[in-house]
């Protein structure tokens, strides 16, 4: 269903828009995805150095 | 200051339903648990535990402090009414550049700085957004 990686601010988009879809665990386990397939990329806003 | 005093201190903020502190404590934990240092699972269990936790970084944020770390004693912690993971949890922000070390250990001890990252995203976390609020399971 959630194959699709997303951005760290899709998501905080997401739980200002419909928070009762956020705070689901499957949107929970999208975001530890996207973060693990994305990297870096993942905090598309962020453009310091020290990033994890 | 102490971890444990600014824990404390962002429980009382957060009871007091500060809407931009508690966006930007909500954001921290998106932030955490995106990178896997808190879990996601059983969160109508340990969240507020979670809240208290990320609320502690965004008070130390708030109050332009340092996040300092005195005693890495399970035993302290439980004496003082916290959580026995924040030890674990800081370790991991540490880790993962969410805190960073001022006397270059890897590990949680002494004095804590926020890093760019997070400090970005509370900051993007202040700006208002005018977004329609959906609620899936609230009938009109």
């Amino acid at each position: 269903m959630y194959e699709e990686p997303l951005t760290f601010e899709s998501f905080i988009q997401l739980r200002r828009i419909n928070p009762d879809l956020y705070h689901t665990l499957e949107v929970h386990r999208w975001m530890t995805t996207s973060m693990e397939q994305l990297g870096s990329s993942f905090f598309a806003s962020f453009t310091g150095t020290e990033l994890a | 200051m102490d971890i444990v005093e600014l824990i404390q201190s962002a429980k009382a903020r957060i009871a007091s339903n500060d809407p931009v502190f508690n966006e930007q404590v909500s954001t921290t934990v998106a932030l955490l648990r995106s990178l896997g240092i808190l879990s996601h699972s059983r969160t109508s269990i340990n969240g507020h535990v979670h809240q208290a936790f990320a609320g502690a970084l965004v008070a130390a944020y708030h109050n332009q402090m340092d996040v300092e770390v005195y005693s890495r004693r399970q035993d302290d912690l439980h004496r003082r009414g916290a959580s026995t993971r924040i030890i674990a949890w800081l370790d991991d922000c540490v880790a993962k550049g969410v805190l960073s070390q001022s006397n270059g250990l890897k590990y949680a001890k002494g004095v804590l700085l926020l890093s760019p990252l997070l400090t970005h995203y509370l900051e993007y976390a202040k700006v208002t957004h005018h977004v329609p609020i959906v609620r899936m399971h609230v009938k009109p």
